[in-house]
C-alpha cells in the first residue's frame, strides 16, 4: 500500500528505476525513483552543470549469476556493480562530465532477511554490494558525498534531477538520522 | 586558497593510499609531500612550508607523537596543524593526541570520505583562524 509520502512524491515526470537498470533524467521537474531497495545498491549521480541526474541500481557485486541469463545481454551490464559502475561513469564522461562536476550518493546494501531467495548461495549480501561499490568508486576516482547504506531495512529513494535532492524512506525504523557529509541533500523519512 | 600537506607514515602503501584519497577528494591541495617517519618529516619541514600534516603514530626512527613534541619545543617552529591517522585507536592514545593538539584522529582502516570530511573541517578551521 502506498503511503502519503509516495502519493505526494510520485508524479507524471517520474522515471522508475528497477533492479539492474540505470536511468538518466534532465530538467528541473524530473525525478528518478527506485522502490524497495534491499541488498541492491542505488548510486545517484547529480551533475548540476548539466542539470542532469543518473540513478543506477545494481543487484550483484561481480558477474551476474546464471539465473540472470534470461536478461538480454545489452541490459545485463547494469545488473552487476563490476560492469555497471564503469559503464555509468564512462557514459557520464562521454557527456563531458568530469569527476569534479559530479555529486555521488549511495543508498541500499541492506542485509534484509526477507529478500526473496535469501539464504540461497547465489544471493549476494548487501555488504558484498556495498564493498564492491566502494572498490569500484575508488578505481573511478570518485568519493561519495553522502550515503545511507547497510542496516536491515528496505529503502525507497526519490532523486530530484534539478536540485539533486535525495529523499530516502526506510520501512522499519522510526527515526533515522540523516547520513550526509556535505550539504543537506540526503533526507530521510521513516514509515 | 591552496594548501600544502605532508603525509608521514612508514608504510609506502598507506602513503600512496592517502595521496590518492587527497587527489580524488577535490580539496584545494597544491602539494602533497611525504615522509616515512618523524625524522624524515623534520627534514621536509626544514625546506618546505606545510599547512597540514597527516600523521601516523607508530613509526621507526621517530614516532608521530615524538615528532609533535619536538616541533612544539622548537621556539622557531610555527605550530603546524595535524590530523592523526593510526591503527592505534585506544581511547587513551586518542585522548593523548587530542591533548597534544590533533585536529582529528582517524583510526585505520579508514574510508577516503572520512579523510576528506576531516580534512575539510581542518582546512575550514585553519582558514577561519588565519
Amino acid at each position: 500500500m502506498r503511503t502519503g509520502i509516495e502519493e505526494q512524491y510520485d508524479a507524471q515526470s517520474d522515471i522508475f528505476v528497477q533492479p539492474g537498470d540505470c536511468r538518466f533524467a534532465t530538467g528541473p521537474d524530473s525525478r528518478l525513483i527506485s522502490r524497495g531497495i534491499q541488498s541492491c545498491v542505488a548510486l545517484a549521480v547529480h551533475i548540476p552543470k548539466h542539470n542532469t541526474a543518473a540513478l543506477l541500481r545494481f543487484s550483484w557485486p561481480g558477474s551476474a549469476p546464471a539465473s540472470a541469463e534470461h536478461v538480454p545481454v545489452e541490459e545485463r551490464a547494469w545488473l552487476s556493480g563490476e560492469s555497471a559502475i564503469p559503464a555509468l561513469f564512462a557514459r557520464l564522461r562521454a557527456m563531458g562530465t568530469t569527476n569534479g562536476d559530479m555529486s555521488v550518493y549511495a543508498v541500499g546494501g541492506a542485509a534484509v532477511s526477507n529478500t526473496p531467495g535469501a539464504g540461497a548461495q547465489n544471493v549476494p549480501s548487501g555488504k558484498s554490494n556495498e564493498l564492491a561499490m566502494r572498490r569500484l568508486l575508488w578505481r573511478e576516482g570518485v568519493l561519495l558525498k553522502g550515503e545511507d547504506v547497510g542496516g536491515s531495512s528496505a529503502r525507497t529513494v526519490w532523486f530530484e534531477a534539478g536540485s539533486g535532492r535525495i529523499i530516502v524512506r526506510t520501512q522499519s525504523c522510526s527515526a533515522r538520522p540523516a547520513v550526509h557529509r556535505e550539504g543537506a541533500k540526503l533526507w530521510h523519512f521513516a514509515s | 586558497m591552496a594548501f600544502r600537506v605532508l603525509v608521514v607514515d612508514d608504510s609506502a602503501v598507506m602513503r600512496q593510499t592517502i595521496q590518492r584519497a587527497i587527489d580524488i577528494s577535490g580539496l584545494p591541495v597544491q602539494h602533497c609531500l611525504t615522509a616515512e617517519h618523524g625524522r624524515a618529516a623534520l627534514s621536509v619541514l626544514k625546506d618546505h612550508k606545510i599547512d597540514l600534516m597527516l600523521l601516523d603514530l607508530n613509526m621507526p626512527e621517530m614516532s608521530g607523537d615524538d615528532l609533535i613534541r619536538r616541533l612544539q619545543r622548537d621556539p622557531e617552529q610555527a605550530p603546524i596543524p595535524f590530523i592523526v591517522i593510526s591503527a592505534d585507536a585506544t581511547a587513551a592514545r586518542m585522548q593523548q593526541m587530542l591533548d597534544l593538539g590533533a585536529l582529528a584522529y582517524i583510526p585505520k582502516p579508514f574510508r577516503a570520505e572520512t579523510l576528506r570530511s576531516e580534512m575539510t573541517r581542518a582546512l575550514e578551521q585553519m582558514h577561519a583562524t588565519n
